[in-house]
Parts: C-alpha cells; structure tokens; sequence
C-alpha cells in the first residue's frame, strides 16, 4: 500500500503528535513509513507539516507538491494553505477551528478568510481538480467525549475511516496508548472511535456535493 | 524512552536524532558531549534520558569548543566517545579539531553535525564538507533513518582503523524525520580508560608536528580514500544503456528514486548513491563517469561534489556534461527536494513535467501568511517592551544587539526588538564595538543565559577592559529554551538532570568588572522601567558598562511546575465598557493571545492561549485588561 498522508495545523496544536500516532499504528501494522516534519521553537505559532509516506523505507521524507492522497488539516487555514498538495481526485479533511494569525491583527490588508470566502475557495477547488472535501467539527465531537483536548484524535479516526486506511483498530489503539499521557489514554479511544462514526454520518451524506460540511 | 532501548531486530519508529542516539548505544559509545543546536540537540537529550540505564557519561558542555575538547580527551583515554552539535558548531571546534587530527585518537571519536542546510532555523546555511576537508577527517552522510543508525557504528570502525575523529553529518530532514527501523545489539565495551604517556605525540608544538604530518597526510589520502572505495554505503545503480547518471550524495537518494520513479524513468537513469564526501571515492566516481555522458550531481549544499567530479573527469581524459547548482539546473541555495530533482530533469531531457509551483488564484486571494511569536506569557515580550518603552521615550539614537535564543523572536512585528543577530555571544562584543564607534547612541546588547555562559563572558571583561559603555541586558528564563528547553549553567541542573551549581549572571559580571549590576523581574513593568532609565543613566553618567538581569522562567516551563502543584494561574479578560479600541496591546505590546473584533472594535484574550502573566494588564493604557474574578 503506497499512500501519501499530509497533516498540517498551527505549532502547539499537535500534529507532530497526531503524525507519531499514525506512524506507530503504521509500524505495528507491519508496513514500512516515513515521516517527514517541520517543527521546533524557531516556528512557534508557524505552520507545522507532518508527511506521512507508507509503502517504501527509501522514499524522500517529503510529499511532493500534488501528490497527497490526503490532506489533514487541524485548523482552517491552513487547509486552505496546504490543499494544493493534494493529487487530483486525492481527500481533504479540514477543521473549521480558527487560530488567527498575530498578522491578521496588526494589519488592516491581511484578514482571516470567513467560513463563507473558505468555502466558496474550496468549493471552486474540489469542483476543478476533482477533491473530496470535509470541513468537520471535531471539538464538538471531543466536547462530547468529555475532553476538549482529544479532537485531534477525533480527526484522526474520521480521516482512518475516510481513506480505509485498513489498518486493525488494535493498533490504532495501541499506537494510541504509548503516545497520550496515561491519564487521557481512555478519552482518547474514545474520541478515535467517536471520530469513525463521525465518518459514517458523513459519508452517508449526499456524494454529489462538492464538499461536504458538518459543523 | 524505553523504545530506544529494545532488542535485536525490533521494528521501531524512530526519528533521525534517536537513529543517531540509538546508533550510538549499539556503537558501545560511552563518553557523549555537545551543545544544543537545531536539529541535532534531541540526540544528546535522549541518550541523557537513557544515561542511567545504560551506564553511560553524558554531559551538555557551557560551549562546543569545551564539549570537543572534553570527548576528545576522553577518546585519548581509550573511551569510544562522540561530540554532538549543530553546523555552526563546527566553527567553535576548529582549533582543536585540527590538532586532534595530528595527534590522532585512542578509541572511535566521532563529531555528528546537525545541519540546517535550507535554512529553516539558523543564521546560515554553512556547508560542513569544507571543515572535514580542512581537518582532514573523513565524513559520511546517511541517506535514510535506519542508515543514520548504522553508519554510527560503521563511522566507529573506521575511527578506530585509522586512529582519526571521523564526522557524521545529518541534515535537518533527517534529524526531524521519523522512519521504521530494525534495531542491533546493544554493546557493552569493558575497555580499560588509561592514558599512554607520550608528549611527542600529544604536546603540539610545531617542531613535534611536523614529525607527525606525513602521517596525517597518509591516513587521510590513502588509507582514508581506500577506505571510502570499498565502502558498503556508497551504491552504484547502473542502467544499461543509460546516458544520464545521477551522483545523489546523502538523501538526496532518496529524492532522485522518487523523482525517477514519478517520471518513469527508473530503467532509463543510472544513480550513484554516495555516503562519504571526505576523501570522495575517486576511483569509484571515475568508472560512473566513463559509463555516462551526462551526470546530475545533487549534493548539500554547495558545489563541492559537483567541482571535484570535473577534476576527476579531466584527471581520466573523460568529457561528460556535468550538470549540477553551478549549471543552474538545481538552485543555488535551498533545500534539494523531489520537486527540484523532477525540473532539473525536465530542463536535462527536455520533457514537458515541470512541476508547477503556483498557487490557484482563487486561494492566493484568501491565504495570509502566518508570522511565529514569542510565546503568550514568555517574559522576553516585557523585557523588550520595556526596553523600547525607555529608549523611545529618552529620544535618543540607539543600538539594541540581539543574540542566538528564543529571543531572537523579537525581531518579529510588532517588537521589532533587535537591530542585530549574528552569532553566539556577538550581542555584547558588538555592542561594546557600536559603543566606541556611536558614541552619541546608547547601546543596548541582549543575550539570554545559556549564551552568557556559552560566549558571553570573555566580551563582559573586553568592555570593562577596554572601557566601553554598553548596557547588557542578560534575559535569564533559566534554561536553553530555544532548542527544546535543555539545561544549562544556569538552570542549576545537569544534562541528566540531576542537581549541581547554578550560575548567576549578576554574580560574574561583578567578577568581570561591572559595577552597576541589578536583577528585576520582567513581570513587574513599572519596577523593570525604573532599573532601565537609572542603567541608562549610570553608564551615559559614567561611561562604564552596566548589566541588567531580567530573570523569570520560561513561561512554559512554569506553567508545568505551577500545573504540578496544582496551582492554576490567573486568565486575563478585556474589560469591554473600558476598552477603546486603540490595539495598543497588539500593536506595541504584540501578544498573540490577544485577538481584535474589527466590527466592535474591542480586544479580546484567548483563553486558550492566555498563559496568564498579567503584563497586559499592567501596560493597557486604559486599564481595560483585569483578572477574570
């Protein structure tokens, strides 16, 4: 299985810890991966990238640009930032949390897209080069689990069930358990598991939409 | 950590840097020194998390210059040793580096070097083959995570066959990569530590070395480049038939596979995969070359490759076109990815893949970037902020010198805190040098601890002595934070973590000579203003060198201490009838836990992000930010 993942948010947010989970589950699956990933203090509040490339322990570190099969975002922009590395036809799942940029504040001329100008972009997008798109609530989600802080997992098992990553629940799980703080380990199954049935409430909505929203 | 201690033939993930430190446990390495440095400080700090268990020495040296010299005379003692930093590093260990190489070593010695070479993180993108070549070690670049941990022990043998410190250069994609790999044996060495007596060997004197130079000289042209002929790091992959040979050194494999692969040429182009870049296998490169009439050399990141293989070209009568950065078919700088081995390609073959680059236009007009900050709640943002505050308010011309930290951070809108950052400690040599040069200007130099320590002292005593003015300004959050919070001097903790002497700012600096010394808390504006107009004032009165210590922990580091003992610290709220929306908070003050409504033009805090300090609530000119009770 050759499968290029790109995961990216805003630093502090946890993709370095989402991408370890998958490359874990990855492992004990058997499979051989690659992550690649932009991260440190020298970037604190900046764009974070995890690439995530299963199948072969000699390829480059990096998704090249317009080859993801899927792209992870943890926050709005940037989604917004990261889909032109999508393949055609390649999954985007999006979160509509917004974590404004200090720039947005400081000068009149550069704004935080509104939920509305995110959507008409992405739907003009999925509609030219073919994209699935999901803009999804994943706090409400972790909320409902009890621990605000889990909707990244919550994101992580929509996007497993999305792609059919077909890899056991059992890894997931243990992938999951050595990589959370002991205490959050139960909440964050859960949240995984709230996430898979997330996706199947999305997928059971109607296909011939350009993108798919539920927040 | 106990991933990093499993057994033969585990699989695990791991990244570049615990390739390294994993590399070095199987290598029976016992001795460990280094400064951090992006991207190679995670190999120091996690072969110190496994230090106990594994009865190894590992130590976070002041500077690299020190952590060099102490792991080499470890290796002297007969114990498998290894230094650790940064590319930069390498330019603080060059006076020893040199002489090691002369006097040789006693055990494998090995200097692993991080580089940077985009740069994403540093303040160049400085090629460390040239500082291998000059000491006359030999070097090698793994292409993958689960080489970077074999080669350390590969790199071990060949230190201890030629008696010689041997470098093992990483770059940045693969310290912060993460890759499946399968584990070796631990080794356990029982070595017997013993220095063997021999000034002549070791007391480097001129008339002694030149005895021992046609040595060095045979080691490193004959036996090293025999060495690097034979190694089983360098691959050749030869395509029948095929015109174009790629010479791909370190990863750069990895990108030219992917690339050929994309363009379904793979049956078409020949690689050469090449590990060691100091002595290049000549002999090897040679034979690729009669086999092609054009070679792509991608290397990191200068031409060094690219210029030998000419010379060995014409050394062999042999005329292929060599393309490379010189030709323009890779770019000059920036790092080698896929993307830029696909349009070298395209250019060489004239196909039509170039990879476009563009953005639609429809997401151009939506996507802002995203400019990093300082952390909400770190104190440097007070300290800065009060800083300009004063010098703004006096109206007179000055300096302000940054140096190499978290701080650093400052330059960033809305601070635009330092004029300058050039390297470790240059803050206040260069200050003191502005002093005498601007002599109207008031001249500011910033450093954080760790820096103090690591290059800051001698340029305290070249202002006392040489009778500057500047005014220091030492930013004590009591740890190396910039590169993943690791102890230092300081903090009053060892690498390991284990208490011992804690160091004082204030303290040397009145060893050093400095009369006018205080220390304040950032946190309080109103008392830290106060210290900087009378600092000011003592050294435009004095003419003497003053030094401020604005000492509080990194908020992040608090906050963890704090959360442990189950205190929680206060949220900040805008106070909404008293806000008159000036952005004075953000504008000036910049912290990006503060968010504005530009259609009820009304500042806000993220209580998410709000990491509690107060200091808005101390400098809103309109008293509108209070505590949330």
């Amino acid at each position: 299985m050759r499968t290029n993942i790109l995961v990216v948010g805003v630093g502090g947010q946890g993709v370095i810890l989402l991408s370890t989970i998958i490359g874990r589950a990855l492992t004990l699956a058997g499979l051989d991966v690659v992550i690649g990933e932009t991260k440190g203090l020298a970037r604190r509040g900046g764009s974070v990238e995890a690439h995530i490339k299963v199948g072969d322990s000699y390829t480059s570190p990096l998704i090249p640009k317009g080859l993801a099969d899927a792209v992870l975002a943890l926050e709005l922009l940037e989604g917004l930032r990261y889909i032109p590395w999508l393949k055609r036809g390649g999954c985007a799942v999006i979160s509509v949390e917004r974590v404004p940029p200090i720039n947005t504040f400081l000068y009149d001329e550069e704004k935080y897209p509104s939920i509305d100008d995110a959507v008409m972009t992405l739907r003009s997008l999925a509609k030219k080069y073919n994209y699935k798109v999901y803009l999804v609530n994943p706090l409400k989600y972790a909320i409902k689990v009890g621990n605000p802080l889990t909707s990244n997992v919550v994101m992580l098992g929509f996007l497993s069930r999305i792609l059919n990553l077909n890899i056991k629940e059992e890894y997931m799980v243990e992938a999951i358990k050595s990589s959370v703080p002991s205490k959050t380990i139960d909440d964050n199954i859960k949240a995984y598991k709230m996430g898979v049935e997330y996706a199947n409430n999305a997928l059971t909505k109607n296909r011939q939409e350009d993108i798919i929203i539920d927040t | 950590m106990e991933y990093l201690l499993r057994g033969k033939g585990e699989r695990v993930l791991l990244s570049g840097n615990e390739a390294v430190a994993r590399g070095a446990i199987e290598a029976g390495i016992k001795f460990i020194t280094g400064y951090p440095g992006t991207p190679a400080s995670d190999i120091v700090d996690v072969l110190a998390r496994v230090a106990k268990d594994l009865n190894l020495y590992v130590e976070w040296s002041v500077n690299e210059k020190v952590a060099f010299e102490a792991a080499f005379a470890a290796a002297l003692a007969k114990v498998k040793s290894m230094f650790v930093c940064k590319h930069l590093g390498l330019n603080w260990i060059m006076d020893p580096w040199i002489v090691a190489s002369e006097t040789g070593v006693n055990a494998p010695f090995i200097i692993v070097t991080g580089d940077d070479v985009h740069p994403y993180a540093s303040q160049t993108a400085q090629d460390t083959r040239y500082f291998a070549i000059t000491a006359k070690s030999p070097m090698l670049e793994p292409a993958t995570i689960q080489e970077a941990k074999d080669i350390i022990s590969y790199a071990s043998k060949v230190s201890s066959e030629l008696y010689l410190p041997v470098v093992v250069r990483v770059t940045l994609r693969i310290c912060h990569s993460k890759g499946v790999t399968i584990l070796n044996d631990i080794k356990l060495d029982n070595t017997k530590p013993e220095f063997p007596r021999n000034p002549d060997r070791y007391v480097m004197i001129a008339s002694y070395v030149r005895r021992r130079l046609p040595e060095l000289k045979r080691k490193y042209y004959i036996k090293a480049q025999q060495l690097a002929e034979q190694s089983p790091y360098n691959k050749v992959l030869i395509k029948d038939s095929a015109k174009l040979g790629i010479i791909a050194s370190g990863i750069t494999f990895t990108y030219a596979k992917e690339a050929l692969e994309i363009l379904r040429l793979e049956d078409r182009i020949s690689i050469l995969k090449l590990a060691w870049h100091s002595p290049l296998p000549k002999r090897l490169i040679a034979d690729f070359l009669a086999q092609h009439n054009e070679v792509l050399v991608l290397e990191e990141i200068d031409p060094v490759i690219e210029e030998q293989v000419k010379a060995i070209a014409f050394e062999h009568d042999l005329k292929p076109r060599v393309y490379g950065r010189l030709t323009g078919h890779i770019p000059m700088e920036g790092e080698i990815r896929t993307e830029t081995v696909i349009n070298a390609l395209s250019a060489i073959l004239k196909l039509n893949r170039r990879l476009q680059y563009d953005d639609p236009e429809e997401l151009k007009k939506v996507v802002v970037r995203r400019i990093p900050y300082l952390c909400p709640g770190c104190p440097h943002r007070a300290s800065y902020y009060v800083l300009k505050y004063v010098l703004n308010k006096l109206g007179k011309k000055y300096v302000i010198t940054g140096d190499r930290g978290c701080y650093n951070q400052g330059v960033h809108p809305p601070l635009r805190a330092i004029d300058t950052c050039i390297c470790m400690g240059a803050s206040i040599a260069m200050a003191h040098g502005f002093s005498k040069a601007l002599e109207d200007y008031i001249t500011v130099a910033v450093i954080g601890d760790s820096t103090f320590f690591h290059a800051g002292l001698p340029a305290v005593v070249n202002a006392t002595y040489n009778n500057s003015k500047p005014l220091i300004v030492v930013l004590d959050n009591q740890w190396t934070a910039m590169t993943g919070l690791q102890p230092n001097p300081a903090t009053g903790l060892t690498a390991t973590l284990e208490p011992t002497l804690k160091f004082y700012p204030e303290a040397a600096s009145e060893a050093l000579g400095v009369d006018y010394v205080k220390v304040v808390d950032p946190y309080n504006i109103s008392e830290a203003i106060k210290i900087v107009h009378e600092a000011i004032k003592y050294i435009e009165e004095k003419g003497k060198p003053a030094v401020i210590v604005f000492r509080h922990p990194c908020r992040i580091t608090e906050l963890r201490e704090l959360k442990k003992k189950g205190f929680k610290p206060n949220t900040y709220v805008v106070d909404e009838s008293l806000c008159k929306g000036c952005k004075y908070c953000i504008t000036v003050f910049g912290c990006p836990a503060i968010e504005f409504n530009s259609l009820t033009k009304k500042a806000s805090i993220n209580p998410i992000k709000c990491n509690g300090c107060g200091v808005c609530s101390q400098i809103c000119p309109f008293g509108a930010i209070k505590t949330k009770s």
